[in-house]
């Protein structure tokens, strides 16, 4: 697991997003 | 909760989950008055799909409405070229106007011209999933990056300017949503924007001498045949920008993080990716990065026994009526084989959204190529 939470912006009620999203992509798979 | 702490739109826990407050409105109050807006909150679906097939009464040019009940009158001459230059978008145009600056872009964003950006957005896409490290910030990292590479080659663009398009679209939302940063409002925000129009004018100029495979070039073309200016074409380049730049990458990043809270219905994807499409239109209508849009009434409107008064400024509340039960079951539910899915994300009418179709495309392909490839992401 990403070890930190996803951050919402939060100063806009129009146009929702978030500041980041931390993630643990994992091994992935060979391409 | 009492209802006054509920519907506080300047809270930011309001904010970052607006959806109490709209499911509050939807049963109480489906005309409310919201002080801080200054207008209307249409929060029912079914009043929201009427008024935005209502040309006649609603108006799009609002522009001067948005600014007024957000700046401070002393504030507001400093705008006057934010107010001009935006009212020239198709955003914020009515009836002929309107359709003048859709053909604009018409022949750009057909599905046929769009399909042909399926190899370069897989191209885009698999070129950033090969950068990322194991622990990554996917919103810096890719949900950023993709769309923006993406509008650089529609624009022809170098990809190294491709990432300004962010600040500048970011400014233009305080334009238009206004900010709760006291450090950063529309004063600063101006200096962006005449940063943005200066650029876009440079490119159409060089396009102009010099015609080139791409969006901008298609554009002047049919801009040629229509007769238009080059401040209604320069309006419409922008106008994409803001459109379809910030609106995209925070709708693939929410949707993302929607699919994690929801491990069983995650598992449920990435074990048939052939339920994407379906997923992606569960994404727009649970939680859509374009939450409502506005008009101005034309004439006094009554709905639900409550009285609207021409000149008003209208916000129709596209992410509750997505969430409203009388159209969708169990609407707070998350599913990503909800169907039908007739949700509001992109609009309705004439003013429907020009770039659902890439919207999906890429969509689509960014999901499915970072499943494929981190089908243990969480």
């Amino acid at each position: 697991m990403a070890d930190k939470p996803a951050i919402w912006r939060e100063n806009n009620l129009q146009f929702r997003g978030l500041k980041s999203l931390p993630i643990d992509l994992g091994k992935g798979v060979e391409q | 909760m009492d209802s006054q702490m509920l519907l506080d739109f300047t809270d930011h826990n309001t904010v970052r989950d607006p959806y109490r407050a709209y499911a509050w409105l939807r049963e109480h109050q489906p005309v409310y008055w919201c002080p801080h807006f200054k207008a209307w909150f249409l929060t029912r679906y079914s009043d929201v799909i009427a008024a935005q097939v209502d040309t006649k009464r609603y108006s799009s040019n609002r522009m001067q409405q948005l600014v007024d009940a957000q700046i401070a009158p002393e504030k507001r001459a400093q705008l006057a070229r934010f107010v001009e230059l935006a009212s020239r978008w198709m955003y914020s145009q009515d009836h002929q106007d309107h359709r003048d600056s859709r053909h604009l872009l018409g022949k750009a964003f057909t599905p046929r011209t769009l399909e042909t950006l399926r190899p370069i957005i897989e191209d885009i896409t698999q070129g950033e999933l090969s950068g990322l490290e194991r622990q990554t910030d996917l919103m810096a990292n890719l949900f950023n990056r993709v769309p923006a590479l993406i509008l650089a080659h529609l624009y022809g663009i170098p990809r190294e300017d491709a990432l300004k398009l962010r600040r500048w679209t970011d400014d233009i939302l305080i334009f238009l949503v206004g900010s709760l940063d006291p450090d950063y409002g529309p004063e600063q925000a101006l200096k962006g924007v005449e940063e943005m129009y200066a650029y876009f004018a440079e490119v159409i100029e060089q396009r102009r001498k010099q015609p080139q495979d791409d969006l901008v070039s298609r554009v002047l073309e049919a801009s040629i045949e229509s007769d238009s200016s080059t401040d209604q074409v320069l309006a419409q380049i922008v106008f994409i920008l803001v459109a379809g730049y910030t609106t995209s990458a925070d709708q693939l990043c929410i949707g993302l993080l929607h699919l994690l809270e929801h491990p069983e219905q995650f598992a449920a994807l990435t074990a048939d990716l052939d339920l994407i499409k379906q997923a992606i239109e569960e994404m727009l209508r649970f939680d859509s990065a374009g939450s409502f849009s506005h008009r101005v009434l034309k004439e006094d409107v009554t709905i639900s026994g409550v009285t609207m008064s021409e000149g008003d400024l209208v916000y129709l509340m596209r992410g509750s009526a997505n969430r409203d039960p009388a159209k969708f079951p169990d609407p707070d539910q998350f599913d990503i084989r909800r169907k039908p899915n007739d949700h509001l994300a992109f609009g309705r009418g004439k003013h429907f959204c020009m770039g659902t179709v890439l919207f999906k495309l890429e969509a689509e392909i960014v999901f499915t190529l970072l499943l494929t490839r981190f089908p243990g992401l969480s």
